[in-house]
């Protein structure tokens, strides 16, 4: 199967109260950035990972974070892993 | 892959969700967004809700490789939600249908047949054949089709055409039946036209918003985020949230409540007697532009005449009302008081009186927020009236933040079920086949001699299936819909009329729906970006797209197959003689030469399309989307429905209707935002002839059936956030798919005990009209109280709308499929 690059971002709301330690729990998911954080508490993250699979499946981790109240997908775009 | 192209690809992926949410990004990150690449990018609404987000599709090589939120849209500003992030993948799916497919058997039509492809010429032969032979023996009322709130605009109307003008017949209704009729009929009855005064950005200017059974969270996500937006940036702000059940959207209730189902009529009436009771009327506005009437009562179930809740109604149907004072609607609503709304709901008062305090109080401003939970109710348009009422009372609407909102279930059940009119009783821009003058106009518009158009309303989605099922509706074509998985009662009264033999039904589907392997022939559809469309969206937007990559070889696009096939008949096959003896020039004409090619249809050449693809264009040899377009317009433009020409949706991201003068309208019947009100008239209901919005003084009346000992609990049925409606599309998503594999029934965890039953357990939930397997979920995001269950219908292995009793609104003729009695058994 040939080998894929999926890159995805979204934009996560949390409660104001809930910011930090959902803020810890992102990083610490595998593939998972922040680039930034607003003062309402939204995120720009971006996920990277071989399979759409292992993208959802942090986009569930985070929608079940304590304190999330939205995530938003923004885009996705896949590119086959050549190399030459 | 290098890494530099990696991170120009994260980076491209952040700076889209940056912008969504406005802030800025470090600058080397978007310098490396900034390099090339090879990507086409068009906007595209989105295929599935009303809510309208516009997407922005990406393609190489006739391929779509990525898509994204359209940061350029004002209604989802860069957002997506999980389904409109997967749009590029709906029409990939493996089982895409690419030829029809007619029952058969030794080469020959066959009702009891094996589907068996054959070319669309033979497939339009066979149509042709019965169609015809069906109106010379039983007349135009044997013909009909079922469409849907997710055709695009000159699609609807292309059928509306061929129907009420080609046929005869007005046996053409919408899946919109089941979703919007209720919001209809309900605007109708208020203020003489149909749709919501306010529009979105009321999301940012309302202090308080009450949702009404709406679950937004997981129905309209994209306005959910703007909503908790709002409630989370302004410390005044709070959200009230009513539903049978509780759902994700209590996650950002102030005030959640869980009412009984049917109380929702007296929480309404109570809110309208705490408003009158602490003197919170707004009597110069109710003076000036309101009236008070007594609605009729005791209005029956829309079942079949001879049931027994129908022959037991004193006035089944009655839309009558009587004209009264404000003190008789006083006295009307004076016997909801908080302590019988709160028997009667099972809410504690102290919420009720909250939320009513935040309606009376003049110095909030209340966004109301409504779905499936009124409109798909026996008394939903009542339940519309009555939310109204409220508004009305206080004078609290069409003014920033002051919003009832009646929020859209499909993309384009406003734009192209209602504005068009392709409901079996109406005409384009609100007109209706029984008013001689409208029939007139629309005559006249279509270069049709007068009596074209029949003046007796047709059969609706509900008594089409009856009628089916009755053998009196023969040929039966459906397109864009799915109502064997979908319609209530499918057992009883869907199926056996799509295998009653008398019948010939063709299903137009992408894929081989439920619906189509229930029919005799199925087309096979070009779907979304694959032809040109035009969506109109629940704040009256209107918004286009172009083509963007070719459909499947094989596939064709609805508005292909309703023109194409109006080819197929001649006037004077279809028409009696003292209609055509009135335009003797049409006799040897084709449906296509009067409809289509009439001179207006036909009037764009193909040339002026600016997108690389229109299959319609080159297959008619004009601009087909175009000319309809236009021809349509022309019923609404000076008469408060005013469209702006056709190029302009292309360029911008749509716009609210009426659009005067270039400029669109964002809030209708008040003064300096709507060009229909007059300086110094302040308000104007101009869709009442005196100017003047209707308060309806009406009752709480039970729901057709409730729990007994037997069926003891209450079953609702809906989506979930993954799925559209039955799933065609999205359960083709693997992703979406593995996120929401199969349907479950949501229970208390009490009531699953008390049955012996745990998570996960299989189980038989069974009505008198049926049964479904299912398994019992008592921890999911769905949590009702005891009594009460819910359970999606988007899954076609478990067809749960089998146990729903066809019980409808009597004004609307939508179906309630909110309130039926089961019982849950372990298998």
């Amino acid at each position: 199967m040939s080998q894929e690059y999926h890159v995805t971002s979204l934009v996560v709301h949390a409660t104001p109260k809930a910011v930090s330690e959902v803020e810890t729990k992102i990083r610490a998911l595998e593939g998972a950035e922040i680039h930034a954080v607003t003062y309402e508490g939204k995120f720009v993250i971006t996920l990277e990972g071989d399979t759409q699979r292992s993208i959802l499946d942090n986009v569930e981790a985070i929608n079940a974070l304590e304190g999330v109240l939205n995530s938003s997908l923004i885009y996705h775009q896949v590119e086959p892993i050549a190399e030459n | 892959m290098s890494i530099s192209r990696r991170e120009f690809l994260k980076a491209n992926a952040a700076v889209a969700a940056a912008t969504a949410v406005g802030v800025t990004l470090p600058v080397r990150i978007v310098e490396a967004a900034e390099q090339k690449d090879n990507i086409k990018w068009d906007k595209a609404p989105c295929r599935f809700c009303g809510v309208g987000c516009s997407v922005l599709v990406g393609t190489n090589n006739g391929k779509v490789v990525a898509t994204q939120g359209d940061p350029e849209s004002p209604v989802n500003k860069g957002l997506n939600c999980i389904k409109g992030y997967f749009l590029s993948k709906i029409m990939y799916g493996k089982d895409r249908l690419t030829t029809p497919l007619l029952r058969m058997t030794d080469g020959k039509y066959d009702k009891e047949g094996e589907f068996t492809p054959i070319s669309w010429d033979s497939a339009f032969d066979i149509m042709a054949e019965k169609w015809k032979h069906t109106l010379n023996t039983k007349g135009p009322t044997a013909v009909g089709m079922f469409g849907s709130g997710q055709w695009t605009v000159w699609e609807g109307y292309a059928a509306s055409k061929l129907h009420k003008a080609g046929f005869l017949t007005n046996n053409l209704d919408p899946n919109a039946r089941h979703c919007m009729a209720s919001a209809v009929a309900g605007f109708m009855r208020t203020f003489g036209i149909d749709e919501p005064m306010g529009c979105y950005d009321d999301l940012e200017a309302a202090d308080h918003f009450v949702l009404w059974g709406a679950n937004m969270a997981e129905m309209h996500p994209i306005l959910w985020a703007r909503l908790s937006d709002r409630r989370l940036s302004s410390p005044t702000s709070r959200v009230h949230v009513l539903s049978t059940f509780e759902n994700r959207s209590f996650d950002l209730a102030d005030n959640p409540m869980v009412f009984r189902p049917q109380s929702d009529l007296v929480i309404l009436n109570y809110i309208a007697n705490y408003i009158i009771e602490n003197d919170a009327v707004n009597k110069d506005f109710v003076n000036k532009h309101t009236k008070f009437v007594l609605g009729a009562t005791d209005i029956g179930y829309g079942l079949r005449p001879e049931h027994p809740l129908e022959q037991k109604a004193a006035n089944p149907g009655s839309g009558k009302s009587t004209p009264i004072s404000f003190d008789e609607y006083a006295k009307f609503v004076s016997t909801y008081t908080l302590e019988y709304a709160s028997e009667m709901s099972g809410v504690e008062p102290e919420k009720l009186e909250i939320m009513a305090k935040a309606y009376a109080d003049p110095s909030i401003k209340v966004m109301s927020l409504w779905t499936m939970g009124i409109n798909q109710h026996t008394r939903g348009v009542w339940a519309n009236n009555m939310l109204y009422n409220i508004h009305l009372l206080t004078g609290k609407i069409a003014t920033p933040g002051n919003s009832p909102f009646s929020l859209t279930g499909q993309p384009s059940a406003c734009g192209t079920a209602r504005e068009v009119g392709t409901f079996s009783h109406r005409l384009p821009a609100d007109m209706v086949v029984t008013n001689p003058k409208h029939r007139a106009i629309t005559e006249k518009l279509w270069q049709l001699p007068e009596g074209t158009i029949p003046p007796k309303p047709g059969y609706h989605a509900v008594q089409q299936s009856r009628m089916l099922k009755d053998g009196k509706l023969n040929c039966y074509w459906t397109m864009c819909t799915n109502n064997v998985q979908a319609g209530p009662n499918i057992n009883e009264e869907i199926l056996p009329g799509f295998r009653n033999p008398e019948n010939f039904i063709v299903v137009s589907d992408p894929y081989p729906t439920v619906s189509a392997m229930a029919a005799d022939l199925i087309l096979p559809t070009a779907m979304w970006v694959e032809k040109e469309g035009a969506y109109g969206n629940a704040e009256r937007r209107t918004h286009m797209w172009h083509q963007q990559v070719k459909a499947p070889e094989g596939a064709m696009s609805d508005l292909w197959q309703l023109v194409e096939f109006s080819k197929r008949f001649k006037v004077s096959e279809v028409w009696p003689a003292e209609l055509i003896a009135k335009k003797p020039e049409y006799a040897d004409k084709t449906l296509y030469d009067v409809l289509f090619a009439n001179g207006v249809v036909d009037k764009f050449p193909s040339s002026e399309c600016k997108a690389e693809l229109n299959d319609e264009a080159e297959a008619f040899g004009f601009y087909v989307q175009k000319g309809l377009f236009e021809e349509y317009a022309q019923f609404g433009r000076g008469h408060a429905h005013d469209l702006a020409d056709f190029d302009t949706y292309h360029e911008n991201r749509g716009a609210r209707w009426p659009v005067v003068n270039g400029k669109e309208t964002l809030r209708r019947f008040v003064e300096g935002s709507d060009p229909y009100v007059k300086a110094g008239e302040g308000f104007n209901f101009y869709g009442k002839p005196d100017g003047k919005a209707v308060i309806f003084a009406l009752p709480y009346e039970p729901a057709a059936e409730e729990p007994n000992e037997e069926f003891d609990l209450w079953l609702s049925t809906g989506r979930v956030l993954e799925h559209w409606h039955t799933g065609s599309m999205t359960a083709r998503v693997p992703e979406l798919y593995r996120a929401y594999p199969d349907a479950q029934i949501f229970l208390h965890p009490e009531d699953a005990k008390a049955r012996g039953l745990k998570r996960g357990d299989e189980v038989i939930v069974a009505s008198p009209r049926g049964e479904v397997k299912t398994r019992v979920e008592t921890k999911g995001r769905n949590k009702p109280p005891r009594g009460v269950a819910f359970m999606p219908f988007f899954d076609a292995r478990q067809l749960v709308n089998k146990l729903l009793l066809d019980a409808t609104d009597p004004l609307s003729k939508e179906t309630d499929f909110k309130k039926c009695p089961v019982k849950v058994m372990k298998v």
